[in-house]
């Protein structure tokens, strides 16, 4: 059976199909069975991310219409055989699909994988109704910015009247400006978690790598073993149970010295 | 002009501390969580629940009970409360 997790957050441009295509690459590569499921139907991403977009065949919508399984509708990553995508139609609209179409999907997928990770849209409408319907693990995502963390409470809230709890809701800090923080200038890691009140179990700084990969369609996990790529690395393992703890997610002076050197090398 | 610019960054040092005092004003305004009624429970029991809200509204308004009126009705699914306080 597998472990099957929705991301989400209120406010969008948090980060959420960023982080779902890193965190499914990451997993993949520890040597899971993953399935990714674009849940942001009318305004899909996961696949330009995943660098997938032109190997789509069919999507979701042709799924719920009964016109293929879900089987047959994944398109599987260049890179990663162990890794697979189910891509959202840019042509629906959420109204289109319901809370039941997604459980049956997952059904029909859950005894191929380890893990499936659905991205859900961003706000608290259909979408996301239908996005969480077939979870049993929620990663809120979130930003260090007020508006972000407001409308993050009100989806743990929102996930908490859907059966959800504080066991199962878990968080992750995107886009962290580790300097700002230093300097207090803006909110620290432990100051969200502190507010939202569920376990973080990841932190990832902001990153112009992010920019490159998505522009390259390889997700950045992919591409280095340095920087934030090891963040991603460390969420997997303390998914898996391991206690490592969050201050290997922040760079410090050390690991300044070793990117300096990685430049080097990589030249 | 640069004895201007000094001031500035003493503002902007501050910036965490106004969040921090933001947010926790923020999140002392959530909602508690709301528990879902299923329907024949509620059904059996809505007068009992009408009355439980009347008490709860008046309460925290500071409003006699009889100053509350509150009616429920089914919309998508979800159980609406419909309350109006008198509060002249």
């Amino acid at each position: 059976m597998a472990k099957v997790y929705v991301l989400t957050s209120g406010k969008g441009g948090v980060g959420k199909t960023t982080v779902t295509a890193n965190l499914g690459c990451a997993l993949a590569k520890d040597g899971n069975r993953v399935c990714l499921i674009d849940a942001d139907v009318g305004l899909k991403n996961l696949d330009v991310v995943l660098g997938l977009e032109n190997r789509i065949i069919y999507t979701i919508l042709d799924v719920v219409n009964g016109n293929v399984s879900p089987k047959d509708a994944l398109v599987r990553h260049k890179n990663l055989k162990n890794l697979f995508l189910l891509p959202a139609s840019q042509i629906a609209t959420k109204e289109m699909i319901t809370p039941e179409d997604m459980i049956k999907i997952v059904e029909e997928l859950n005894g191929d994988f380890d893990y499936i990770l659905i991205d859900s849209p961003a706000g608290i409408e259909r979408g996301f109704r239908n996005a969480i319907a077939p979870a049993n693990f929620a990663i809120i995502v979130t930003t260090p910015e007020l508006p972000a963390i407001s409308d993050a409470d009100r989806v743990i809230g929102l996930l908490e009247n859907n059966g959800f709890d504080d066991k199962n809701i878990i968080l992750i800090l995107n886009k962290f400006k580790v300097n700002m923080a230093r300097k207090g200038e803006m909110l620290s890691e432990m100051d969200v978690q502190k507010a939202l009140a569920i376990e973080l179990i990841g932190v990832i700084p902001e990153s112009d790598d992010v920019i490159i990969s998505t522009n390259r369609g390889m997700p950045v996990v992919l591409e280095s073993e340095y920087g934030i790529s090891k963040n991603f690395v460390n969420i997997v393992r303390r998914l898996k149970g391991e206690e490592i703890p969050l201050e290997s997610d922040i760079p410090s002076a050390i690991n300044f010295l070793a990117k300096f050197f990685s430049f080097f090398k990589k030249r | 002009m640069w004895i201007l610019d000094i001031f500035k960054k003493h503002e902007k040092k501050n910036s965490r501390e106004e969040a921090l005092k933001r947010l926790d004003n923020m999140m002392s305004r959530r909602r508690d969580i709301i528990q879902k009624i299923p329907q024949d429970v509620f059904e059996k029991n809505s007068e009992e629940i009408k009355r439980e809200v009347i008490r709860v509204i008046s309460a925290k308004f500071n409003v006699p009970v009889e100053r509350v009126k509150v009616d429920c009705q089914e919309e998508d699914g979800y159980v609406v409360i419909v309350t109006n306080i008198n509060f002249k």
